[in-house]
């Protein structure tokens, strides 16, 4: 009975969200349209929204758009899954070896907030201007949340859940799989979209600095050519991607999940 | 027959650095269908005992022998009811109470028909599809025991399960836990520190003595079934429980004081 | 407010934003106030070669005497496209540039921003190989990769407009010569790494490249170009600053043609100086044989050698860079001040 009531509270609340947001951009579209005509800043640096719109459509048009945004997924989905694996790895690993466990976690702070460019010109020493570079670059900008973020997960579980499974004969890699992932998930899908989030920042930087295709390079084009209405355009598609695969996919899993464990739920 | 024995169990613990001694070898010998309440002051070490029973601590010495066996590790012929939050909220109320069942490679439609015939005794059938958080703490504890007796175990340890219960559903579920006992014949230690509690439940109640715990005494209550909370006749039981936990309060009380 | 009136009053603000831009030109701003009497200018440049009369005369004080009671404020940059931006961003007034960032802010401003006042220096580039890319001539480039300071500026227009007439095609357009844009300093490593094979590149990377990376030189540009002359940077104004302040930049012109002159003149000593000089802007120095080297293929000067410009913007275009339409630069050049001054000078004026 109460899920059918809720069910109807959010459908009717995502059409009020999206007369929101709605509201919201046209308004944002108005001022930018009345500041541009004032006159404040010359056009070659504050375009027009129509002009930015025209941007888009040359870009649409002549295929660079599409293109760059599939091989800038692709290359992000490429090395974030780098990341889940190898940063799961360690931070299982982390939570085997205590020593070990303790000291990188010690480090988190400073591995975590280590700024994404700033491993650019390495990975050009290192490995190279090509993508594998970039995938280098985006891969050591989002492993540490996923590493810090399973060892934390994982020592977070309340023991109990493993003093029942035990007791109920559960044992070494049937306790992992059907106990201490799933109890562990919740925070672990903490830990992925801010992962996801610092891989985004990451790809964007490392192509402008390091790539002749995708999304980062179509931004950085369009400054060389002081083509404002371009870099706006560029701007607004990776502000709506990185949205888009937050709110579509990785806020729809985290719901799922808190969903199940009702830790919305509120009495 | 003899269906567990507690030899001798010594368990220490460090504390602070400093090594405490906990248990003060337990003897213990449980009867097949015997209901054995343990009852002592908070903290005495009933519930490490009961530990040690389900194999998920080791003793520093002694044994348990389980119909004749030594056991060594956590199993589910010792399945376990904890106090609380030991449901697992990812999976619902079914899943949960299949969850052994399937560990054990038994097949779906067996699995059903247990978990099914469990839920329906403690009055949960409706229930079965929901999630954890759905449910309250009296049928969460309900769960908790539909999915220990599912596992079919040599003995059910149950470790205070309702103490977060507020009174009237704990009622409830003394008179229903009995009711089982009669109908499945389980053998069950029961550990808590409500005496009532403990003489209605059990035939046999054992009072922990005050850390380093050892068994002061042992009470048979030989009475009808079901017992409820307010028969008086159950009185003089009571009465002689507590005066065997007073002394002990008493004696906790000018331990921490020193 | 309800939802339905949000999405009305949205689509209402929206309807009128399109309207506007169709009826107003789009492009369509109040114009600015003109400034009053100006005490400041403000100059960019590269700390280069290319830009030695503003490296040495801005370093020393040449032009701030020249320029008097007008303060001199400098700010350094390392690519066109930024220069270009701060001044159209109104951050600098005037700034020492290649062509094609000049050709580009022309462009996109319809052809009001800027104007080319004087050229500053010609020749100085070099298409070089790593000497072990396996590299004879233009025959041997099939698959290799070569790097250019930024896309679209002198050097990478240079570089593929020279594949183009040798029939190569980038990799971008289904080819198979790859061309990556890095800059100078990684262009050294990444000849050392042997990560590319070759790269279009300004003095002294040049020179630094043979000297330091196993560099050979294959094309010396002027060779390309008819009299080896062609535009490597120029001064650029901008548009309303050169009508309001003429007076200014007519002093800046006698301090560039000055310098210029100086320059020519005491080869051996400029050189050394410009070392000191870029010592104190970027902290580290040229080894004095690379500088040579690299002094020895360019030439320091006013001449603004403008059909080299208008080659390298039709080179441009075919490339792709400048849009659909040929770009028309016919009001690009503003040399009136500049031949005011060569002709007070008893100099040759620039046709």
């Amino acid at each position: 009975m109460s899920e059918k009531l809720i069910s109807k509270k959010t459908s009717h609340g995502s059409f009020d969200d999206a007369a929101n947001a709605a509201l919201f951009l046209a308004v944002f579209i108005g001022v930018w349209q009345v500041v541009f005509m004032l006159g404040i800043w010359p056009k070659i640096s504050l375009p027009s929204p129509f002009m930015v719109a025209e941007s888009f459509v040359k870009i649409i048009w002549n295929h660079s758009l599409p293109v760059s945004i599939g091989v800038t997924l692709a290359r992000l989905v490429t090395s974030f899954a780098i990341s889940i694996a190898l940063g799961t790895l360690i931070g299982l690993t982390m939570i085997k070896f205590k020593g070990f466990g303790k000291t990188l976690s010690s480090f988190s702070a400073g591995l975590l907030s280590f700024p994404s460019i700033a491993w650019v010109p390495f990975s050009i020493l290192l490995i190279g201007f090509n993508d594998f570079g970039i995938l280098f670059v985006v891969v050591m900008s989002s492993i540490f949340s996923i590493m810090i973020s399973t060892y934390s997960s994982i020592r977070n579980i309340p023991p109990i859940y493993l003093d029942a499974a035990k007791n109920m004969g559960a044992k070494g890699f049937y306790l992992f799989r059907h106990v201490t992932i799933p109890a562990a998930t919740p925070s672990l899908i903490i830990g992925i979209r801010q992962a996801w989030s610092f891989a985004w920042h990451a790809i964007i930087g490392a192509e402008i600095l390091m790539s002749i295709v995708g999304l980062g390079h179509i931004l950085s084009v369009g400054r060389d050519f002081l083509d404002m209405g371009q870099v706006i355009a560029s701007m607004i598609t990776i502000f709506a991607i990185g949205l888009l695969v937050d709110r579509f996919l990785l806020f729809k899993l985290d719901e799922r999940v808190r969903r199940k464990w009702g830790l919305d739920h509120h009495r | 027959m003899t269906k567990l024995q507690a030899k001798n169990i010594v368990k220490h613990f460090d504390h602070n650095g400093n090594s405490v001694l906990a248990l003060d070898g337990i003897n213990l010998n449980v009867e097949e269908g015997d209901f054995i309440c343990i009852v002592g002051p908070s903290g005495c070490g009933k519930s490490t005992f009961l530990n040690i029973v389900a194999g998920l601590e080791k003793p520093d010495s002694g044994e348990i022998l389980l119909n004749g066996n030594q056991i060594t590790a956590p199993g589910p012929d010792r399945t376990m009811v904890f106090q609380e939050g030991a449901l697992f909220p990812w999976l619902k109320v079914i899943d949960n109470v299949e969850f052994g069942l399937k560990m054990a490679g038994i097949p779906k439609d067996e699995r059903r028909q247990i978990s099914e015939r469990y839920l329906d005794m403690m009055q949960l059938t409706k229930f079965a599809d929901s999630y954890i958080y759905q449910l309250s703490t009296g049928m969460k504890q309900r769960v908790a025991i539909a999915r220990a007796l599912a596992m079919d175990p040599e003995i059910l340890l149950m470790d205070e399960p309702f103490a977060a219960l507020d009174s009237q559903t704990r009622d409830l579920l003394l008179v229903e836990l009995q009711l089982i006992w009669e109908r499945t014949k389980k053998t069950i230690i029961f550990v808590t520190h409500n005496i009532s509690e403990s003489i209605i439940l059990g035939n046999r109640v054992v009072v922990f003595k005050n850390r380093p715990a050892k068994i002061k005494k042992e009470f048979v209550i030989d009475y009808r079934r079901p017992r409820l909370a307010e028969d008086e006749n159950l009185q003089k039981y009571y009465h002689q429980i507590l005066e065997e936990l007073k002394s002990e309060v008493m004696a906790r009380i000018k331990d921490e004081n020193l | 407010m309800t939802p339905k009136i949000k999405f009305g009053i949205a689509g209402i603000i929206i309807a009128l934003v399109i309207i506007l831009s169709f009826n107003v030109n789009s492009g369509n701003q109040l114009s600015h106030n003109a400034d009053n009497a100006v005490n400041v200018l403000r100059i960019g440049y590269f700390p280069n070669i290319s830009h030695a009369q503003a490296v040495i005369g801005l370093g020393n004080g040449d032009f701030q005497k020249e320029l008097g009671d007008i303060k001199v404020e400098t700010q350094i940059f390392n690519a066109g496209p930024s220069a270009i931006e701060a001044l159209f961003a109104d951050k600098i007034d005037v700034t020492y540039v290649g062509s094609n960032p000049a050709i580009n802010g022309y462009i996109k401003s319809d052809g009001q921003g800027l104007r080319i006042i004087a050229g500053a220096a010609s020749g100085g580039t070099v298409f070089v190989i790593r000497n072990d890319a396996g590299i004879n001539s233009a025959a041997d480039f099939a698959g290799k990769k070569f790097a250019s300071p930024q896309l679209g500026n002198t050097q990478d227009v240079a570089l593929r407009s020279y594949l183009l007439k040798n029939g190569y095609k980038t990799t971008e357009n289904g080819g198979n010569v790859t061309v990556i844009p890095a800059n100078n300093p990684d262009i050294v490593t990444l000849f050392l790494k042997k990560n590319i094979d070759g790269a279009w590149v300004p003095e002294p990377w040049g020179a630094k490249l043979v000297k330091e990376a196993n560099g050979a030189i294959l094309v010396d540009e002027r060779d390309l170009w008819p009299n080896g002359k062609f535009v490597t940077s120029q001064i650029v104004v901008r548009a309303d600053y050169l009508k309001n302040h003429p007076d200014v930049i007519k002093k800046l012109l006698e301090a560039h043609v000055d310098e210029t002159t100086w320059i020519n003149n005491n080869k051996d000593q400029a050189t050394q100086i410009f070392n000191v000089q870029l010592e104190k802007l970027t902290g580290k120095t040229i080894p004095s044989d690379e500088l040579q080297n690299a002094f020895s293929r360019i030439e320091i000067t006013y001449d603004p050698i403008k059909e080299s410009l208008y080659t390298s913007a039709a080179n441009a275009f075919d490339l792709g860079f400048l849009g659909d339409k040929k770009p028309d630069l016919s009001n690009i050049y503003d040399l009136t001040l500049l031949n005011q001054v060569l002709e007070e000078k008893n100099l040759q004026t620039i046709p």
